[in-house]
C-alpha cells in the first residue's frame, strides 16, 4: 500500500528498562518537523527506528511505497540519516567520501555535491581526522542529500556546534525543505533549532510523543509568570474559574503558567502576575515535562 | 549457483566497490600486512637454515609458518574490529548495501590479505612437506578466519575472536599430537593414508562446509542486529 510521506504506526521498541512507544507518526513530503524530548525521552531510538537502522518490536514504517526495515537495505535510497557523531572514516578525504557513496547510491547528484561541497567550504583533499565537527557535520549532511533523498532524518546534528555553524547550518535546512521538498524531521533539544528550521513540532517524553503542535500555534498562547500570592498553593482550577491553564509548572520560587489567549483576556491582570508574554516554543516543553494535574491540553497528541 | 549459495555474490559490482573502500582506507596497513609475513618468512628461514643452520629444516618451517600465520590473522580481524571501534557502520548502514555485501566484503578483503601474505609460507611447507596438498591449507586458513571474523561478532567484541583463536589453536594442537602419535605408533597405515589423499580430502569437505554454517551465522547475526549494537 503506497502512503504519502513518512508513516509510522503503532512502532513499538522494548529495552530493558525503557520503551519507545507505541508511536503513530505521519509527516507529509515536503513537511518540516522538530521532534524535542529530554536526553533519554527516545529521541534517537525514534529516529534510528524510522531510519531503518533499528528492528522495532512492533509496528510498521513506511516512505512511500517502500517499507522500512532494519533488512529492506533498499529504502536507504530514500533516506538520509545524520546522527549527532557523525562516523566517518577518518584516514580519507570528503572526495573519496563522495567518489565512494557517488558509485552506491543510484540516484547521486554530482552537481549537488560539488555545488553543496563549496557552499559548506569543506576541503575537498583534506582527511577528515583533521576536520572540526562542523565540518565533519556538514560532510555528513551533504552525503546524506546528495542522493536525492525524499526523507531526511537529523539526529542532533547541531549539538555540540558553535553559534555560527548552527546559525548557517539552520539556514540550509531551510533552503533544503523549500528548494528540494524534502520531508525533514530534526531531533534536538535546542530550541532555537525547531524554531529557526520547522514549522510543526512533537515532544516526546518517556518513549511517547506527548504533544505535537505547529509553531503557529504559539501565537494561541500567553505565558503568565506568578509568585508570592497567598493562593499560590490552590490548585489551578479555584484560583482561575474563568479559564483554566494549559499547563502550570513550578520555576524555582515562581509559578509559570499557559493559558490560551482568549481565554486569558476573560481573567484580567487581577492576580498577581508578575510577567506576562506571549508563548513560546520552551514555555510548552517545559510545561510539557510536568504533570500537568490533569489538565486537558489541546496540543496534547 | 554460486549466487543460490552465496546470494552476496548477486551484487558483486558493491562488493568490490566496499573491497576497494577497505583497500583505500588500510592502504599503508594492507602494504604491511601483505609483505610484512613473506618478507619475515624469507629472513627467518634464511637466517635459520643457511646462517646458523643450528636446527632441523622440520622444526624451521613448521616454527616460521606458525609464527607467520598469525600476523595476517590478526590484521584480518582488525577489519571488522576497526569498523566496531571507529563507529564507521553507522555510516556503513545508511548506504544501500545488503548486509551481506558488507559482510563479504570484509570476508574477501581479510581473506585475500591472508592468502597473499602466507604464499611463501605455503611454499616452504609444500616444498619441505609435500605430502600435504597445498590446497587443505588454504581451506583451513579460510576456515580459521571466517570462524575468527564470525565469532568477534557472535561474541563480545574482541573477547570473542580471543576464545575461538584460543579454542582452534588448541584444538590444531591436540590433533597434530594425535596424528604424530599415530604416525609413530603405525607407520604403515599413516603413509598408507598420506597416499591416498582421502583424509585431506574428508578433512577439507568437513571444513568447508563448517566454515559455510560459521560463515551463514555471522552473516545472520550481522542481518538481525540494530546498527548501535554493531557499534557497541
Amino acid at each position: 500500500m503506497r502512503v504519502s510521506g513518512l508513516s509510522a504506526a503503532g512502532v513499538i521498541k522494548k529495552y530493558k528498562h525503557f520503551q519507545l512507544g507505541p508511536i503513530d507518526l505521519k509527516l507529509e513530503p515536503g513537511s518540516a518537523t522538530g521532534l524535542l524530548g529530554a536526553n533519554g525521552a527516545g529521541k534517537t531510538t525514534l529516529l534510528n527506528c524510522l531510519a531503518g537502522q533499528m528492528a522495532p518490536n512492533e509496528g510498521t514504517i513506511q516512505w512511500q511505497d517502500q517499507q522500512i526495515s532494519l533488512r529492506n537495505w533498499k529504502a536507504r535510497e530514500h533516506i538520509g540519516f545524520v546522527t549527532e557523531y557523525p562516523s566517518l572514516y577518518e584516514t580519507v578525504s570528503a572526495q573519496d567520501h563522495i567518489q565512494f557513496a557517488s558509485h552506491i547510491f543510484q540516484n547521486w547528484d554530482s552537481e549537488f555535491a560539488s555545488e553543496w561541497l563549496k557552499k559548506f567550504k569543506l576541503p575537498p583533499k583534506q582527511k577528515v581526522k583533521e576536520y572540526s565537527k562542523g565540518m565533519k557535520v556538514k560532510l555528513s549532511i551533504l552525503i546524506a542529500i546528495s542522493h536525492r533523498a525524499d526523507l531526511l532524518l537529523l539526529d542532533e546534528p547541531t549539538s555540540g556546534l558553535d553559534p555560527d555553524t548552527r546559525f548557517e547550518l539552520q539556514g540550509y535546512f531551510r533552503e533544503l525543505v523549500s528548494a528540494r521538498e524534502v520531508c525533514l524531521l530534526l531531533s534536538s533539544h535546542l530550541f532555537e533549532d525547531i524554531e529557526n528550521v520547522t514549522k510543526d513540532v512533537k515532544i516526546i517524553r518517556d518513549g511517547r510523543i506527548t504533544h505535537d503542535f505547529s509553531l503557529k500555534d504559539l501565537e494561541k498562547y500567553v505565558y503568565v509568570e506568578s509568585g508570592g500570592s497567598e493562593n499560590f498553593m490552590l490548585p489551578e482550577e479555584t484560583r482561575f474559574p474563568a479559564a483554566s491553564p494549559v499547563f502550570a509548572w513550578k520555576k524555582g520560587s515562581r509559578e509559570c503558567l499557559l493559558f490560551k489567549k482568549d481565554e486569558f483576556e476573560s481573567i484580567g491582570e487581577s492576580n498577581d502576575f508578575t510577567g506576562i508574554r506571549r508563548a513560546r516554543l520552551e514555555d510548552i516543553y517545559f510545561g510539557s515535562q510536568t504533570k500537568s494535574k490533569g489538565i486537558n491540553s489541546d496540543l496534547k497528541s | 549457483m554460486i549466487g543460490y549459495i552465496l546470494p552476496e555474490f548477486n551484487k558483486m559490482h558493491l562488493t568490490c566497490i566496499l573491497c576497494f573502500k577497505e583497500i583505500k582506507i588500510h592502504l599503508f596497513l594492507l602494504i604491511g600486512t601483505f609483505f610484512g609475513p613473506s618478507l619475515f618468512t624469507s629472513y627467518a628461514f634464511f637466517l635459520g637454515i643457511l646462517y646458523f643452520n643450528s636446527f632441523e629444516v622440520h622444526d624451521c618451517v613448521f616454527s616460521i609458518n606458525r609464527f607467520a600465520i598469525f600476523v595476517p590473522l590478526l590484521f584480518g580481524e582488525f577489519f571488522l574490529a576497526r569498523e566496531n571501534q571507529k563507529k564507521t557502520y553507522i555510516f556503513l548502514r545508511t548506504l544501500p548495501i545488503s548486509d551481506r555485501t558488507s559482510y563479504l566484503s570484509k570476508n574477501i578483503i581479510a581473506a585475500s590479505v591472508l592468502l597473499f601474505s602466507e604464499i611463501p609460507s605455503f611454499l616452504l611447507l609444500y616444498l619441505y612437506f609435500d605430502r600435504t596438498p597445498p590446497f587443505i591449507y588454504l581451506i583451513i586458513i579460510i576456515a580459521f578466519l571466517v570462524f575468527i571474523t564470525t565469532s568477534s561478532f557472535l561474541l563480545i567484541l574482541k573477547f570473542g575472536f580471543r576464545v575461538t583463536f584460543l579454542i582452534t589453536n588448541i584444538t590444531a594442537e591436540i590433533l597434530i599430537y594425535i596424528w604424530r602419535s599415530f604416525e609413530e605408533a603405525h607407520p604403515v597405515q599413516a603413509a598408507q593414508i598420506i597416499a591416498s589423499q582421502s583424509l585431506f580430502l574428508a578433512a577439507s569437505i568437513f571444513l568447508l562446509i563448517g566454515t559455510y554454517i560459521f560463515y551463514r551465522l555471522g552473516v545472520r547475526h550481522f542481518q538481525t542486529r540494530d546498527t548501535l549494537e554493531l557499534v557497541a
